[in-house]
């Protein structure tokens, strides 16, 4: 079914992720301390009935086992065409002709458990995403007079993804103006919604496309630090949000964000906020016994890690390489299989 | 929508990439950082954890009993 209204030409933000860079340290004349030493305001104790971050930044990689460097070497994905490379170059230079035979594998392992290999972030495959997406029909729009964006409020122009026998609705500024300009369309939404997974459109009870930026950003910038500009903010209650840029792109960041937030939602629920605490421990020891991490951001966190894998995990699901990436993180994907009710 | 709770006062913001963190008063606090929407209900947030790598950073919120309310997802400007 088409859409009434024309929209305009739209773009979105990059995906390419950049090598990670040291983040200075807020400086203490803010009010900040580091994390144990004593704080300027005390009665934050009081406050946190879980620690809902800990100290669950996750370390490197431990060695690669023999079928994980197999499957990377063998591999048919983005990771295993890098570790091909990575391994011709490690191969030419002259340490690696010096080593012993124990040396060179331990050379490889950390070549190709390096960020020569392992991507920046989990990238939904789009292309993959767009074979196997579910039919989908955009109905409308409705006018509803003033909506309350994030930062606006004005008429919008409400409308009906359906997908599934579920309709799942889409709000546009009714005069079309955006600003930054760039904007994703509702179509982009539409093909979005019937491209992710199931598990991922099923925690989407309503998408924004907002008019004006995150109204929020400036306080962010302030409380952390460096500036940044919102492209998206997932709700628990299912509601997205989604905000103009300022420069041109394409619409699979979309995607990429809202599988990741998939396992932001099923961790948080079945793991709770303390990622330090017990009911974490089954997926930190995936993590340590799998060794090799699925980005470099996943390292930030126990909850990214299971993020950036439930992404790897349900965007590959139907391809080729998803062989590979279990048994790359056979003890990660175990526990997958077990929430999304696959047999391996 | 029922009328909000009593929210506790204070918010913590933690920097988990600089492990840092700051507590300010809800005062001091937008709205919409002080307030999100747990099933269908007025819920204080109480906690912020921000996790940077590179270009992006995350916004994780939280409520009281450690259910996260939102998730930003920012870019480098």
């Amino acid at each position: 079914m088409k859409i009434n209204r024309p929209q305009k030409p739209h773009a979105a933000a990059s995906t390419k992720a950049k090598p990670p860079v040291a983040q200075p340290a807020p400086p203490a004349s803010r009010g900040w301390s580091a994390k144990g030493a004593a704080r300027p305001v005390r009665a934050a104790a009081a406050l946190r009935p879980v620690d809902t971050h800990g100290g669950s930044t996750l370390a490197g990689t431990t060695a690669l086992k023999p079928q994980q460097l197999q499957a990377l070497l063998d591999g048919v994905s983005p990771m295993a065409e890098r570790a091909r490379l990575a391994k011709a170059n490690l191969e030419a230079t002259p340490e690696y002709a010096a080593a012993s035979p124990e040396q060179k594998q331990q050379l490889l392992s950390q070549r190709l458990s390096s960020d020569l290999v392992v991507p920046g972030l989990v990238s939904a495959d789009v292309a993959q995403l767009a074979t196997a997406a579910a039919r989908y029909a955009v109905t409308g729009p409705t006018l509803e007079a003033n909506h309350e964006f994030p930062g606006k409020k004005t008429d919008a122009d409400r409308y009906e993804v359906l997908i599934d026998g579920r309709s799942i609705p889409v709000y546009v500024p009714h005069d079309g103006a955006f600003d930054p300009p760039f904007h994703h369309r509702v179509e982009d939404a539409a093909k979005t919604l019937a491209s992710i997974p199931a598990e991922s459109r099923a925690l989407v009870t309503q998408v924004s496309l907002d008019p004006v930026a995150n109204p929020l950003d400036d306080f962010w910038s302030k409380t952390y630090g460096r500036e940044m500009t919102s492209y998206m903010t997932c709700g628990a209650d299912g509601k997205v949000d989604i905000y103009p840029f300022k420069t041109q792109g394409g619409t699979e960041y979309m995607a990429a964000s809202l599988i990741h937030e998939t396992g932001h939602a099923w961790s948080g629920a079945k793991f709770g906020g303390d990622l330090d605490g017990p009911a974490w421990a089954p997926w930190r020891d995936a993590v340590a016994k799998d060794g090799i991490l699925p980005s470099q951001y996943a390292s930030s966190s126990a909850a990214e890690d299971v993020a950036e894998s439930t992404a790897l995990y349900l965007s590959a699901r139907d391809t080729p390489a998803f062989a590979e990436y279990r048994a790359l993180y056979p003890n990660r994907f175990a526990l997958l299989d077990q929430q999304f009710g696959v047999r391996p | 929508m029922t009328s909000r709770p009593a929210h506790p006062g204070q918010i913590t913001f933690v920097d988990q990439t600089a492990k840092t963190e700051k507590t300010l008063p809800v005062a001091q606090v937008p709205e919409a950082v002080a307030w999100g929407i747990l099933d269908g209900q007025p819920v204080a947030i109480v906690k912020v954890v921000a996790v940077t790598m590179g270009p992006r950073r995350e916004l994780h919120s939280y409520a009281a009993d450690g259910r996260r309310v939102s998730t930003t997802v920012q870019l480098k400007s």
